[in-house]
């Protein structure tokens, strides 16, 4: 009855999608994240940095961050993208498979005039030719498009059912591609044929490109060839049992090359490997066909395939999951490299991966199969200490295994953390205390020291000592002399429980800590948490790179402190391919080719420090919008007056660094104002009001990984001063008060201290709140046994109200659309009832997934509050309606009653409406009214989701 | 008449209360406690109906309290104070048998009136709660097949109740939609807490709870 048992197991295993592969791709973009359509055709970068993707259906515009799209109703051609050529004055040309060519100039689409025979039909391939000429393929012919933006069809033409799939404007001339009539070559305006003599990658070219050592690159049905001095070579043939061809190729100005097949992944050939690699979506790649290739400016590879954008990201962790069906067999303890070997201790034992490929469970260790596996250590007498999680301690001395457990005098069957030192003594922690083996027996410490201490972990430093970490008792220090000295809380430790130990390149330790990194050096600690940026307090691991760069491993993610770095530099997470973001207690380990191991929930992520790119180039930074409030002002608009009373503005920009997608940090300032600039923030808007009249410039700049600032974009305009009449007296003192919206505010900060502050803003309220909320408890309370103090007592209840909408709303967790319409039903529900009024809010199910940011929570409640408000005291509604919906990215919230109506233009705008206005702007959206007398009042609020 | 007491560390509520009870015709303050240790070793002889006890409290947390409680006299009703409703304990102290809760700024008549409301079998339930209730259940229930009910625990009327009131829905509303009164929808709830009580002895919603899950 054992093998259908087994072959149950092996199913399972099977079934565990990408458990056993490595994955080497991390990073997919979808229609979720507002692309245009899934199937990503084309890719080019334009002249200011954007990255164009064609679709099937649409385009869109990517800076690293998100995506603007543009679809057939801007203009867009009305059918698939084959192909988009920038040019060098920035403009970007766009050929469909069926509905012509279009152009992207000064902010917008125009169709090519009729004229140049490309206002339809098919333009499958756009290149662009010396001295700023564009060449165009329609079906079978060639257009040309001067500089000037003459255009001309060229006389030479294909045979009529010689449809063009690739041309190349290169230095040695025109070369074309087709469907089934093979290669061509414009020689004094004609097409000559491309004889291949077998060299020839079939006769359907899809790709070409130039090379970088001489010659063009031919893609087609039979593989990758290199045509250089009048020969064809063939260089990959995509070998593999099913017949596929090469849809798309890059050779990428590091030399590595990189082939799309059309049915079956990627294949890159490294510089300086001689083997292919073969890339699908075992690895991560999420569709099997690359339709398009693309290299950027700062040297990372971007994809389009089936599904979406996808981003290769060679300086990635790679990342490695044992294979079994339960999450006991993914999650990481121990970590060992054996030369060529890697061993694993995982929830579900011993596993080893063999010459970076094949899983295996060693046949000499089957007696511990099943047992968990959380200590892998050598000793340098070649010594395999295994530490089990119930089964005790088990060890190889080569010749034979011999378990130790409570039975053989160990204090406890849970081992730890196992350290043998260059003596051959093994110090052996336990969850139940301290034990040491010398020479095959069990003892303990002299005087029986720390064998009844929890030990979490234990290490020896090149002094010769050896290093306890405790559960319970902080840090200890046994000297070669034997005598032991001790470290708690009270010495500088940020926490009593130290959960790992490595010694630095200084000589000083690194402590993990459930309260951060403490450093020990010189006899003190010098601790770092979240106000340096910590993204987790909980530090499982802490190592160091050969070059002192310091790892820590955490719940969320790897934190990186850079050499000397008083804030975390970096944080490597899942996008950074790091398996899981939530690492294994003790779980990491530095082999001898500087590569470093993080076991994590999830399987294991390798770094090479190595291969990080050093990112020489800062990201380009980009004024994308700016707005008067909320009101989007057209760009650009440099040069432009206001007057002081118009003064609210915010600036959204962006950087465009597709290396470090997301991870851009800016600074800005306004010139005019600012003496310098602020700190480095991650937020892409700013907001500046209430401006004193005068010149200034909006300026901001980037900095990616590397941290060089970019060249600052700007944009300059002017505030007029206001004439007498216009000036009420109250202005000018406020005038003094320049950046008081949120956005600036916060910009000064960076942003893992602004989420240091986050937490402790909610708990401040929180605090605030259970004291004030009480203490007005209790006035209410005390004033009902008085009459004539029944107003104190109201004020207090409704104080106790006005807390509570505090507390909720600085509550990060209560951050859905959902959740914010659901209040303020349940909130104004009963008064409503008791007035008589109908108050219903629509469907709630579609707002689930609109996540508010914080400023914009605040705002749009309020903003709502006062509306329902409103509707309540002054509409005479017999029903009021509230309704959210999400469209794209922008959210319209309506609050409609059937009431009484005003005429807007007879009534002077009140503080209320003023201030909605203001709240509305504040979160980069906008406020209209609609109503007439007698007919109803409808407020509705637009704006982006999240505020940005 | 009914037979009331309280647990309260603050001296002016908890005196404030039990004057407001005592003084009250029908309602009885049967005593007034500054912690649940005080009032564990009398509960046993005492009269009572009605139990108000306050979440944070000095020595044993009013959640233990309740668990304790519930031991000792399971027919008890006991009412949470709070002082606001937006309280993670609040879903505690339920799954550990409370009948409901109160926030201790409502105005005294309201407030009797929820007292004889619980008396009656009435319970009052906000939206965050029904929302941590239906998020409990679904968790901790095995996933029927295809087609099957979602979890069989709850009737379809009780569902519907506790959908109703996660959308932030009234009860009159509710009531309206279903064809019942508000004071059904008074008693489905109830029974939905009764359930929860029930349900959240079992490990695997223990386990959800320590974990934070909820």
């Amino acid at each position: 009855m054992r093998f259908p048992l087994l072959a149950a197991l092996a199913a399972c295993a099977l079934l565990v999608p990408g458990a056993g592969a490595q994955t080497v791709i991390h990073r997919n973009w979808t229609v979720e994240d507002g692309l245009a359509q899934m199937q990503v055709l084309s890719i080019a970068e334009d002249r200011d940095g954007f990255l164009w993707l064609g679709t099937k259906s649409g385009v869109s515009r990517f800076d690293g961050h998100r995506f603007e799209s543009f679809l057939p109703k801007d203009g867009v051609p009305a059918a698939q993208i084959l192909a988009i050529q920038p040019t060098a004055n920035g403009d970007v040309f766009f050929g469909s498979d069926g509905d012509g060519a279009a152009v992207f100039r000064g902010g917008r689409f125009q169709r090519l005039p009729a004229a140049s025979g490309l206002g339809a039909g098919r333009v499958t391939a756009i290149a662009a030719a010396p001295g700023g000429a564009v060449l165009f393929a329609r079906d079978h012919r060639l257009v040309r498009r001067s500089s000037l933006g003459r255009y001309e069809v060229l006389p030479a033409a294909l045979p009529e059912d010689a449809f063009i799939l690739s041309l190349l404007a290169a230095r040695y001339g025109v070369f074309l591609g087709t469907l089934k009539h093979g290669a061509f070559v414009l020689r004094n305006d004609r097409l000559e044929p491309l004889r291949g003599e077998g060299g020839l990658p079939g006769m359907t070219i899809n790709t070409l490109r130039e090379a970088q050592r001489g010659g063009v690159w031919f893609g087609g049905e039979r593989g990758l060839s290199l045509y250089r001095g009048g020969r064809f070579e063939l260089v990959h043939d995509l070998e593999g049992p099913a017949r596929d061809e090469v849809h798309s190729f890059l050779e990428a100005s590091d030399g590595s090359l990189y082939v799309g097949a059309y049915a079956s992944g990627l294949r890159v050939l490294s510089r300086g490997t001689a083997e292919w690699r073969r890339i699908d979506r075992e690895n991560g790649l999420p569709d099997w066909r690359v339709y398009a290739l693309h290299e950027t400016r700062d040297g990372t590879i971007y994809l389009g395939t089936d599904s979406g954008l996808t981003f290769y990201d060679s300086g990635a962790l790679e990342s490695w999951t044992p294979p079994g069906p339960t999450n006991l067999h993914h999650a990481v303890w121990a970590i060992l490299r054996q030369d060529r070997d890697v061993w694993f201790g995982t929830g579900s034992g011993l596993t080893v991966l063999r010459d970076g490929g094949r899983w295996e469970r060693p046949e000499r260790w089957r007696d511990l199969a099943g047992h968990p596996v959380r200590v892998l250590h050598r000793g340098a007498s070649g010594r395999l200490y295994v530490g089990t999680v119930a089964a005790g301690l088990w060890v190889d001395d080569g010749r034979r295994i011999r378990r130790y457990g409570r039975t053989e005098g160990l204090p406890g069957d849970m081992v730890r953390s196992v350290y043998e030192a260059p003596d051959g003594t093994a110090y052996i922690g336990t969850s139940r205390g301290l034990a040491v083996l010398r020479e095959g027996r069990v003892e303990t410490l002299p005087g029986g020291a720390l064998a009844g201490e929890s030990v979490w972990t234990v290490a020896g430093t090149a002094d010769g000592a050896v290093w306890f970490g405790l559960q319970r008792e902080g840090l200890a220090r046994l000297d070669p002399d034997g005598s032991l000295r001790r470290w708690t809380r009270g010495d500088g430790l940020p926490a009593d429980s130290v959960l790992s130990i490595a010694e630095a390149r200084d000589g000083g330790l690194l402590l993990g800590t459930p309260r951060g990194l403490s450093v020990f050096r010189g006899g003190r600690f010098r601790n770092f948490d979240s106000r340096q940026g910590l993204t987790e307090e909980t530090v499982y691991c802490a190592l160091e790179d050969g070059e002192g760069r310091r790892y820590l491993s955490t719940n969320r993610g790897i934190n990186i402190f850079e050499p000397g770095a008083a804030m975390v530099s970096r944080t490597l997470l899942r996008e950074d391919g790091l398996p899981s973001q939530e690492g294994m207690l003790g779980a990491c380990d530095r082999d001898s080719e500087g590569h470093l191991w993080f076991g994590t929930v999830r399987g294991v992520g390798v770094y090479d420090p190595g291969k990080r790119r050093p990112d020489p180039i800062p990201p380009r930074a980009h004024v994308t919008g700016w707005k008067l409030f909320g009101k989007e002002l057209p760009l650009p608009a440099a040069g432009r007056a206001f007057d002081s009373r118009e003064s609210y503005f915010a600036f959204s920009y962006t950087g465009i660094d597709f290396a470090n997608p997301g991870k851009v940090r800016y600074r800005h300032r306004l010139a005019g104002l600012d003496p310098d600039w602020g700190a480095s923030t991650d937020q892409r808007q700013v907001q500046y009001t209430n401006l004193a009249p005068g010149a200034y410039r909006f300026e901001v700049q980037a900095a990616g990984e590397g941290g060089a600032w970019s060249a600052a974009a700007a944009l300059p305009f002017t505030i007029r001063p206001l004439r007498w009449w216009q000036r009420p007296a109250w202005t000018l003192s406020l005038s003094a008060l320049t950046l008081v919206m949120a956005g600036a505010v916060v910009s000064a900060y960076r942003v893992r201290q602004l989420l240091a502050y986050e937490r402790l803003r909610t708990r401040l309220a929180a605090d605030l709140h259970d004291d004030v909320g009480a203490g007005l408890t209790e006035i209410a309370i005390l004033s009902d046994a008085h009459p004539e103090l029944a107003h104190a007592g109201e004020t207090a209840r409704r104080l106790v109200d006005r807390m509570n909408d505090l507390v909720w709303l600085v509550n990060p967790r209560r951050d859905s659309l959902r959740e914010l319409v659901v209040r303020l039903k349940s909130s104004y529900g009963e008064t409503f009832a008791q007035t008589g009024i109908d108050f219903r809010a629509g469907d709630l199910s579609s707002l689930e997934d609109a996540r508010l940011s914080n400023p914009c929570r605040e705002s749009l409640y309020a903003l709502l509050q006062e509306a329902l408000r409103n509707a309540l005291r002054h509409s005479g509604a017999g029903q009021v309606r509230l309704d959210a919906a999400l469209r794209g990215r922008r959210l319209e919230v309506t609050v409609r009653d059937d009431g009484r109506g005003f005429d807007p233009a007879a009534v002077a705008e009140g503080e209320g409406l003023r201030n909605m206005r203001r709240r509305a702007a504040a979160i980069g959206g906008r406020l209209e009214i609609e109503s007439a007398a007698g007919c109803g009042t409808v407020v509705r609020f637009t704006g982006p989701v999240g505020g940005k | 008449m009914i037979d009331v007491a309280l647990v309260e560390d603050n001296p002016t509520i908890r005196h404030g209360l039990a004057a407001l009870i005592g003084g009250t015709p029908g309602f009885r303050c049967a005593g007034s406690f500054g912690d649940c240790e005080s009032l564990l070793p009398r509960l046993r002889g005492m009269i009572l109906d009605v139990l108000l006890m306050d979440i944070v409290l000095p020595g044993m947390s009013g959640i233990e309290g309740v668990r304790r409680i519930k031991e000792i006299r399971p027919d008890l009703d006991i009412l949470m104070l709070t002082i606001y409703d937006d309280n993670d304990r609040i879903f505690e102290a339920l799954c550990a048998g409370a009948s409901g809760y109160l926030v201790k700024k409502t105005p005294p008549a309201r407030l009797l009136e929820a007292i004889q409301e619980t008396r009656a079998g009435g319970s009052p339930m906000s939206s965050h709660i029904a929302r941590q209730v239906v998020t409990l259940l679904r968790r901790t229930t095995a996933p029927r097949p295809a087609g099957g009910e979602e979890d069989c625990l709850l009737t379809r009327r009780e569902r519907d109740v506790l959908h109703g009131l996660s959308e932030g829905d009234g009860y009159q509303e509710i009531g309206q939609r279903l064809h019942i009164s508000a004071d059904t929808v008074r008693f489905h709830i109830r029974n939905i807490y009764r359930k929860l009580h029930v349900h959240s002895q079992s490990e695997a919603v223990a386990k959800a709870l320590r974990k934070g899950l909820l």
